[in-house]
C-alpha cells in the first residue's frame, strides 16, 4: 500500500504544499524544502581522470586478439543499380578473410552517394583498404535529385521506384503530417486573415552534421553462438535488440559493451548497417572484426539533421494577443523521414487557433537520425524570428510580447523574470538597427521547447560489501553528459559517504535496462532508480546497525561520514563497523524507475536565451557578444554536468547558425564537404562569455525529481542570435548558415 | 580525385626541381658538404619516447614506412591508445602530441603538431610527448590534467588528451597566456561537446601561474640523450618507398639528380593528407626541413629575409610588432599545430588560388629569392606567381628566401580575411592592400592584392590605377568598386557565389579606406 506524503513542490522557493501516495518502499521524493549536501551543487565528474590522462577506452582503442578490420565499400552514385559485383581479386589477396554484399540477389537498388554496397575484412587496415580498390562494382546509373525544391517538381526523378515501393513512397513529396489545433486549415486562415496583424515569411535552414568526435563503429566478436560487440553506441540496449532481430538470435546471447564512447547527439542511437556488416563479416571470418568508419563516411551515412524551407504565419490583435499560428514545412531526410519542424509552433505560446502541416521530402541523401532535439532548433530558427517581427510590427517589446502570449507557463514566466534581469534587457534601444556606424550591436531573445521524456523499467544494482565499500551496476551508457557523476552522488547523498566512494560500473547490456540517450531522458529516467537503491541498501544497513546496538530500527539513523547512531546519539558506530557485520560477505538490492508517482501536468520543458551580437556591415560577418541562457530542468542534480549542456548546446546552436552545411553537388549528387576542412564546426575563438541560470523545479514526481537539459540548451540559440542580429541592422536574415555572403546579400537588398 | 588545398599551408616545394649539384658551391646560402656525408646516409631514425632512444630502422622494420604517420606509429604500441583519430586530416587536433625540440639555446621547445600530419622521419633527433607522459612519476596529474578535472572540461572526451596536449604546449611556452593567447592554442582543437568554456578556465587556472613541472626537472636528461641521436642525412628505404631527409641543399641536388621524379616537402602539412586521405603511396620523398640553412629570420637595414623553410610560427613570433598585418594573418592561419610544421616557402610554391599569405605579400612588396646552380635572382612576388598553381621558379632553381622591405613610414599595410569561421578556414576572399599617401589625402601609391578572386592571387591593377593621385575618399572609393568588379570574374563555389565574392571584395576595399582615412 502506497502511503501519502506532504511535499513541497514549485519554482525555486515558491513552493506550494501537495500530498503524493508514494509506495512503501520507496523513499520520500526530495522536494523544494530539502536542502541537500551534494545534489544540486558543483561536483566535478568523477571520471575525469580517465580523461584527462588518455586511460579512457573507447570502441576506437579496443583490441582484442585476433581482431581483423573491416571495410565497407560504398556507392560512388547517388541513384543506381548493382548490376556486377566482381571480387575475385580481392579474395585472391593473402590476409583477406571474408567478403559480402549488402544484399545477396542482383540487381539491387543504391539511393544515395555513400550507401553500403560491400562490406570486406582482412588482417590489417591498409590491406583491407587494397582488397577494396580489387572489388569491380558495376552500376547502371539512374536519374537522381539531392537538392529540396527539385525533389518537390512535377518531373522530378522519383528517389524511391514506385513499382517496388510501399504505398507511401510512391512519391518524393510524402503526405502531410497534420496537427491542428481547434480549427482546420481554411478556420486558421479565416482567422489569420481577419486579424489586425498578420505576417507571413519564410525561411530556409540547411542540413547538419552530427560530427562525433568519435567517428561510428563496432568492434564485433563472436563466441560460439555468443556475440560481444563493442559499440560506440548511445543505446546499448537498443544495439543488442536490433542486432538480435535481424540475425533471429536471442538477446540474452548478444552482449553490448560501451565503457567509453565519444559523442552521439542522437546519430548513435541505431545499431545501423554498419554494425550489421561488422558482426557478419565477424561470423563468416570466424574472427573479431574492428569497423570503424572514417570523418568521410560518419558525413555521408550515419544521419544528419534536415534542411527545411518553412513558411510560417502569425496573426495578432492590436493588443499584442496571438490570434492564430500556422506552419508550412518541407524538408528533406535523405532517404529516410524525420524532417518535421512543428514543435516550437505548436507548443511555445497559448495561441486559441495552431494549424501545423510538415511534409518529409525524399532526396538521393544520407537518412536523417534525431539531431539534438530534432526538428526543434530549425523550427524555433523560423518561428521565433516571425513572433519576434510580429512583436515589431505592433509596435512591442519581443519580451512582452512573449511574456503577454505563454502566460499559462509559470516556469517561462520566471525564466524570462530572470533572463530580462541578468541580460539587462530593458537597457536596450528598442528601435532595430538604429545604431550608427559600421559595426551594429543587437540584441535579441528566443524561447526553447522540448518534452519530458522518460521510460519507466530502467534497474540498477547497488552491492554493498562487508569492506565498506559500495558498488553500482547499470547496463547505462555515457554519451558524454556523464550521467555517472549524479548517480555517484545520489548514492552519496542516502549513504552519507562522498561521490569518489562509490565504484560505478557501466556500458555493459549484461547489467540492468536503462535508457538510451536520447529525448534527454538518461538523468529523468535512471537517477529514481539509483536513489530506489540506495535507500534500499541504506534500509538494509540500519537493520544490521540497529541489531548490532540492540535497539528498534526506528531508532538508528545514518549521518554525515557513514556515522550510525541513535537518535539519542548514545550509541554510535562507523560505516565500516557496520559494513563489516553484513552477512555473508556482501549483499545487493536493486531499484527500478517505476512511473512517476503522479500526473504533474508539466509534460514539457521550457527555457529562453538571450544573444548579444556585433556586426558589421562592411564584411557580414557576425561576433556573438554573449549569451545568457535560462533553463529548467526538474530537480538539479549536478550543476556543473548541467552547465556543461548548456555551454555545449549554445556552442553546437552558434556552430549551426554561422557555420555548418552538408553541401551536395547538384550535378554529381556527391557531398562537396565530408570532412572537418570544410564542414566548419565552431571552435574556441567562437565561444561568447555564456552566463547560464538553472531554475530549480521541484515537482516530487519521482525520488529525484530530475528532468533533462541535454536537447533544449540547443534550441533557441541559432533563433536568437538571429533575432539579435535583425535588431542590430533592422534587416532579417531568414536562412542559415547565417554567413558573411549571406549577411552582405541580406544587407544590399535594402 | 581532385583536392581542395588544406588550411591555406600547402607545404611542398613541389613541383620544383633542386639545384644541380656543382663542384664550386658560390651560394652564400648553402655550405659546400662532402660526398662522404652523403654517403654516410643514416638508414634508421631516433627519437625520445617515454624517456628513453627509440630506433626504428626502415632496414628492418616492416610495420611501418617513412610515410607511417606519428599518429598510426602510436596507435601501433600498446601503451600510447590515448592519442585519438578524429579527423585525419589536421583539423580537429584529437591527435595532437608535442614535440620537444633542441634550441640552438639548449634547451628544449615545446611545440603541439597534429600527428596525423608528421611522418615518422620527422621524428627524427626530436623528443615526442604523448598524453601517457604527463603524469608525474609519482602519479599525480600534470597542473594541466589537474586544471581540466577541476573545471569539467571534458564531455565525451574523445577530445581531451589533443586538448590536454595543446594546453601542455602553451604550458611550456614561454609567455603569461591572455585569453586570446589561449584561445590561439586551441584553435587546432574542435570538441562538439562542452563548448570550449571549461577548457578555457581550465587554460586560464594552470597556464596564468605556471609552476615547475617534472619536464622541467627531467630536461637535462632529455637533452643529453637528443644530443647522443646523430644528426646524419637520413635515406630510408622500404618495399617501394625512399624517404631522404639531406643535410644540404647540395645533398639535395644530387639526390633530386637520382631521382627525378621526387616530392619534395617542407612541412607537408598537405601532402600528408594525400597518404591519410587518399592512400596514395609516395614512391620518392625529399625533406628539406632538416636544412638548417633554409631556415631563420635576419634584420638586415631596410629588409627583413625570411629562409624559405621558416616555420609559420617562428614569423607569426618574430611578426609580433614587426609586421603588423603579417602578424594579424597569421593569427587566423591555419591553427598552431599547422604553424609549427608548415613553412613559408612551401606555402606560396604552391600557388594557391586563395592562400592568405601571397596577397599579403604583395601588399609588401615583397621578393622571392630563386637561387640556382650559377646565379640567385630575385622577383617581386606578383611575378613569381604566374598562373593557377604554377610559378615562375625555373626547373634548376629553388626558393630560398622570401625579402620583405621594411614599411616606410606614413604607409599603411592592412590584411582582410572574408571567411566563415575566423581561423582554421580558407578564405573565401581575401586581401592584402598598401596605401601611401600623398599631401592633400592623394593617393600617391597603393596596391590592391585579392585571393580567391581569381585563377591565382592577383592584384587590382585597373582599380589601383583608377585610385591613383586622386583624393582618398569615400566617393572615390565607391566609384573605385564599379572598377573592381570589372576586373575579376571569380567563380561560385561552395564558399560563396560569384557575386558574393564582388561584394565581399568591394566592401574589404571600403573596410581598408575606412581604416586608413585621414579625417
Amino acid at each position: 500500500m502506497p502511503r501519502k506524503e506532504k511535499l513541497f513542490v514549485g519554482i525555486n522557493k515558491d513552493l506550494e504544499e501537495i500530498t503524493v501516495p508514494i509506495p512503501d518502499a520507496d523513499p520520500k521524493p526530495w522536494d523544494g524544502k530539502d536542502e541537500l549536501k551534494y545534489i544540486g551543487k558543483k561536483v566535478p565528474r568523477i571520471d575525469g581522470t580517465y580523461k584527462t590522462t588518455g586511460r579512457a577506452k573507447y570502441t576506437f582503442d579496443i583490441k582484442v586478439p585476433g581482431m581483423i578490420y573491416g571495410k565497407i565499400i560504398r556507392s560512388p552514385y547517388p541513384a543506381a543499380m548493382v548490376t556486377k559485383i566482381d571480387s575475385s581479386q580481392a579474395e585472391k589477396l593473402p590476409g583477406v578473410r571474408s567478403i559480402i554484399r549488402v544484399k545477396d540477389e542482383l540487381p539491387f537498388p543504391v539511393r544515395f552517394a555513400g550507401q553500403e554496397v560491400v562490406a570486406l575484412a582482412a588482417d590489417t587496415e591498409h590491406l583491407a583498404q587494397e582488397a577494396a580498390d580489387l572489388v569491380k562494382i558495376e552500376y547502371d546509373q539512374k536519374p537522381f535529385v539531392v537538392d529540396l525544391d527539385e525533389a518537390m517538381k512535377e518531373n522530378a526523378p522519383l528517389v524511391f521506384d514506385p513499382k517496388d515501393e510501399e504505398k507511401d513512397k510512391v512519391k518524393n513529396v510524402r503526405d502531410a503530417r497534420i496537427y491542428p489545433k481547434d480549427g482546420k486549415s481554411e478556420e486558421i486562415d479565416a482567422v489569420l486573415n481577419s486579424s489586425d496583424h498578420k505576417i507571413e515569411a519564410t525561411y530556409r535552414t540547411q542540413v547538419q552534421t552530427h560530427c562525433p568526435m568519435e567517428t561510428h563503429g563496432v568492434v564485433a566478436k563472436w563466441n560460439d553462438e555468443k556475440l560481444t560487440i563493442w559499440a560506440s553506441t548511445q543505446g546499448t540496449f537498443m544495439v543488442r535488440n536490433q542486432v538480435a532481430d535481424h540475425f533471429n538470435i536471442p538477446k540474452s546471447d548478444i552482449r553490448v559493451i560501451t565503457k567509453f564512447m565519444g559523442g552521439g547527439f542522437g546519430s548513435k542511437l541505431k545499431a545501423d548497417t554498419y554494425t550489421m556488416l561488422a558482426v557478419k563479416l565477424a561470423r563468416e571470418a570466424k574472427k573479431p572484426v574492428r569497423l570503424m568508419l572514417s570523418r568521410k563516411e560518419d558525413h555521408l551515412s550515419t544521419g544528419n539533421r534536415p534542411n527545411s524551407l518553412q513558411t510560417v504565419t502569425v496573426g495578432a490583435t492590436k493588443e499584442g494577443k496571438i490570434t492564430g499560428i500556422k506552419l508550412k514545412s518541407f524538408g528533406t531526410a535523405g532517404i529516410g523521414r524525420g524532417a518535421g519542424t512543428g514543435g516550437p509552433a505548436r507548443f511555445i505560446y497559448d495561441a486559441e487557433k495552431i494549424y501545423t502541416e510538415e511534409s518529409d521530402v525524399y532526396t538521393n541523401a544520407g537518412p536523417s537520425a534525431p539531431f539534438r532535439a530534432p526538428g526543434h532548433p530549425q523550427g524555433a530558427f523560423a518561428f521565433e524570428q516571425t513572433i519576434d517581427d510580429m512583436a515589431y510590427k505592433i509596435g512591442m517589446d519581443p519580451l512582452e510580447f512573449r511574456i503577454k502570449n505563454s502566460e499559462s507557463d509559470k516556469v517561462r514566466q520566471a525564466e524570462y523574470k530572470i533572463g530580462a534581469e541578468k541580460f539587462g534587457w530593458l537597457k536596450r534601444n528598442p528601435k532595430p538597427g538604429a545604431e550608427k556606424g559600421v559595426i551594429k550591436t543587437g540584441a535579441g531573445l528566443a524561447n526553447s521547447l522540448w518534452y519530458y521524456i522518460y521510460s519507466p523499467g530502467s534497474h540498477v544494482s547497488l552491492r554493498v560489501n562487508d569492506d565498506g565499500s559500495v558498488q553500482l551496476r547499470s547496463g547505462v551508457q555515457d554519451i558524454g553528459g556523464g550521467i555517472v557523476t549524479p548517480m555517484a552522488m545520489i548514492i552519496a547523498e542516502e549513504l552519507c559517504l562522498k561521490p569518489t566512494d562509490i565504484k560505478i560500473t557501466i556500458g555493459d547490456t549484461e547489467f540492468g535496462l536503462a535508457p538510451t540517450s536520447g529525448g534527454s531522458q538518461t538523468t529523468a529516467g535512471l537517477t529514481p532508480a539509483v536513489r530506489n537503491a540506495a535507500y534500499s541498501a541504506k534500509q538494509r544497513l540500519l537493520k544490521i546497525a540497529a541489531g548490532l546496538m540492540e535497539v528498534d530500527m526506528k531508532e538508528v539513523k545514518l549521518s554525515d561520514g557513514g556515522t550510525f547512531s541513535t537518535i539519542d546519539s548514545k550509541k554510535q558506530m562507523i560505516w565500516k563497523e557496520v559494513t563489516a557485520e553484513i552477512p555473508e560477505g556482501q549483499f545487493s538490492v536493486t531499484g527500478e524507475r517505476m512511473e512517476d508517482y503522479y500526473e504533474t501536468k508539466r509534460w514539457k520543458i521550457s527555457g529562453v536565451q538571450f544573444a548579444e551580437v556585433k556586426v558589421d556591415t562592411e564584411t557580414g560577418s557576425i561576433k556573438v557578444k554573449r549569451m545568457v541562457a535560462i533553463h529548467d530542468c526538474g530537480r538539479p542534480m549536478d550543476r556543473l554536468t548541467i552547465e556543461s549542456q548548456i555551454n555545449g548546446g549554445i556552442i553546437q546552436g552558434i556552430s549551426f547558425a554561422f557555420y555548418e552545411n552538408r553541401i551536395l553537388d547538384r550535378n554529381t549528387g556527391v557531398m562537396v564537404n565530408p570532412n572537418l576542412e570544410q564542414y566548419k564546426i565552431a571552435g574556441a575563438r567562437d565561444v561568447p562569455p555564456i552566463e547560464s541560470h538553472i531554475i530549480d523545479l521541484n515537482l516530487g514526481q519521482s525520488s529525484t525529481g530530475a528532468i533533462g537539459v541535454g536537447e533544449p540548451a540547443t534550441i533557441p540559440t541559432a533563433a536568437a542570435i538571429a533575432n539579435a542580429v535583425y535588431h542590430a541592422i533592422g534587416v532579417r536574415i531568414r536562412e542559415m548558415p547565417m554567413t558573411p555572403s549571406v549577411v552582405l546579400k541580406a544587407l544590399n537588398k535594402v | 580525385m581532385h583536392r581542395a588545398p588544406t588550411h591555406n599551408a600547402l607545404c611542398a616545394f613541389s613541383p620544383i626541381p633542386i639545384l644541380q649539384f656543382g663542384q664550386i658551391n658560390i651560394n652564400p646560402y648553402f655550405p659546400v658538404r662532402s660526398m662522404k656525408q652523403v654517403i654516410s646516409m643514416s638508414t634508421k631514425i631516433s627519437f625520445v619516447l617515454d624517456g628513453k632512444i627509440a630506433s626504428i630502422d626502415f632496414n628492418r622494420e616492416k610495420r611501418y614506412t617513412p610515410t607511417t604517420t606519428v599518429l598510426n606509429y602510436l596507435r601501433s604500441l600498446p601503451n600510447h591508445k590515448g592519442t585519438k583519430e578524429g579527423c585525419a586530416e589536421g583539423d580537429c587536433g584529437a591527435c595532437t602530441v608535442v614535440l620537444g625540440e633542441l634550441g640552438h639555446d639548449r634547451k628544449i621547445h615545446y611545440k603541439a603538431v597534429d600527428s596525423c600530419l608528421v611522418f615518422l622521419p620527422m621524428l627524427h633527433g626530436k623528443q615526442l610527448i604523448t598524453i601517457e607522459n604527463l603524469k608525474s612519476p609519482d602519479d599525480t596529474l600534470h597542473p594541466v590534467q589537474q586544471a581540466m578535472v577541476d573545471t569539467h572540461g571534458s564531455q565525451c572526451g574523445f577530445c581531451t588528451p589533443g586538448v590536454v596536449m595543446s594546453l601542455f604546449a602553451l604550458y611550456k611556452s614561454a609567455i603569461k597566456p591572455t585569453r586570446l593567447n589561449i584561445e590561439e592554442a586551441l584553435s587546432g582543437n574542435l570538441c562538439r561537446c562542452t563548448g570550449y568554456v571549461p577548457i578555457i578556465e581550465a587554460a586560464e587556472k594552470a597556464c596564468v601561474k605556471k609552476k615547475k613541472d617534472h619536464f622541467s626537472g627531467n630536461e637535462k636528461t632529455v637533452s643529453k640523450l637528443l644530443q647522443k641521436i646523430k644528426r646524419n642525412s637520413l635515406s630510408l628505404k622500404t618495399g617501394n618507398q625512399n624517404y631522404f631527409c639531406p643535410k644540404s641543399v647540395n645533398e639535395s641536388l644530387q639526390l633530386r639528380k637520382k631521382y627525378p621524379n621526387t616530392l619534395i616537402i617542407c612541412g607537408a602539412t598537405d601532402i600528408a593528407l594525400r597518404v591519410t586521405k587518399n592512400y596514395e603511396k609516395l614512391p620518392e620523398i625529399i625533406d628539406l626541413s632538416f636544412i638548417s640553412a633554409l631556415q631563420g629570420i635576419s634584420h638586415k637595414k631596410n629588409s627583413t629575409e625570411i629562409m624559405a623553410g621558416t616555420t609559420l610560427s617562428e614569423i607569426k613570433r618574430y611578426a609580433n610588432n614587426r609586421f603588423l598585418a603579417l602578424h594579424k594573418m597569421l593569427t587566423v592561419f591555419g591553427s598552431d599545430q599547422i604553424r609549427n610544421l608548415a613553412t613559408i616557402g612551401g606555402n606560396i610554391a604552391t600557388a594557391s588560388p586563395i592562400g592568405d599569405i601571397a596577397p599579403l605579400l604583395m601588399a609588401y612588396h615583397a621578393k622571392i629569392v630563386l637561387v640556382s646552380k650559377k646565379k640567385k635572382r630575385r622577383l617581386a612576388i606578383e611575378d613569381f606567381i604566374t598562373g593557377y598553381r604554377k610559378t615562375a621558379c625555373r626547373k634548376n632553381e629553388l626558393i630560398s628566401a622570401v625579402i620583405i622591405p621594411h614599411p616606410k613610414k606614413d604607409t599603411q599595410i592592412k590584411f582582410y580575411k572574408f571567411s566563415k569561421r575566423k581561423d582554421l578556414d580558407i578564405s573565401t576572399v581575401s586581401g592584402g592592400f598598401y596605401l601611401e599617401l600623398a599631401k592633400e589625402n592623394k593617393v600617391k601609391s597603393i596596391k590592391l592584392a585579392f585571393g580567391g578572386m581569381a585563377l591565382f592571387t592577383r592584384r587590382a591593377y585597373k582599380t589601383e590605377k583608377f585610385l591613383e593621385g586622386f583624393e582618398w575618399s569615400f566617393k572615390k572609393v565607391e566609384q573605385a568598386g564599379t572598377i573592381l568588379e570589372k576586373e575579376f570574374r571569380p567563380i561560385s563555389d561552395a564558399r560563396a557565389g560569384a557575386e558574393g565574392r564582388i561584394l565581399a571584395a568591394q566592401n574589404l576595399l571600403l573596410k581598408f579606406w575606412s581604416e586608413t582615412r585621414v579625417d
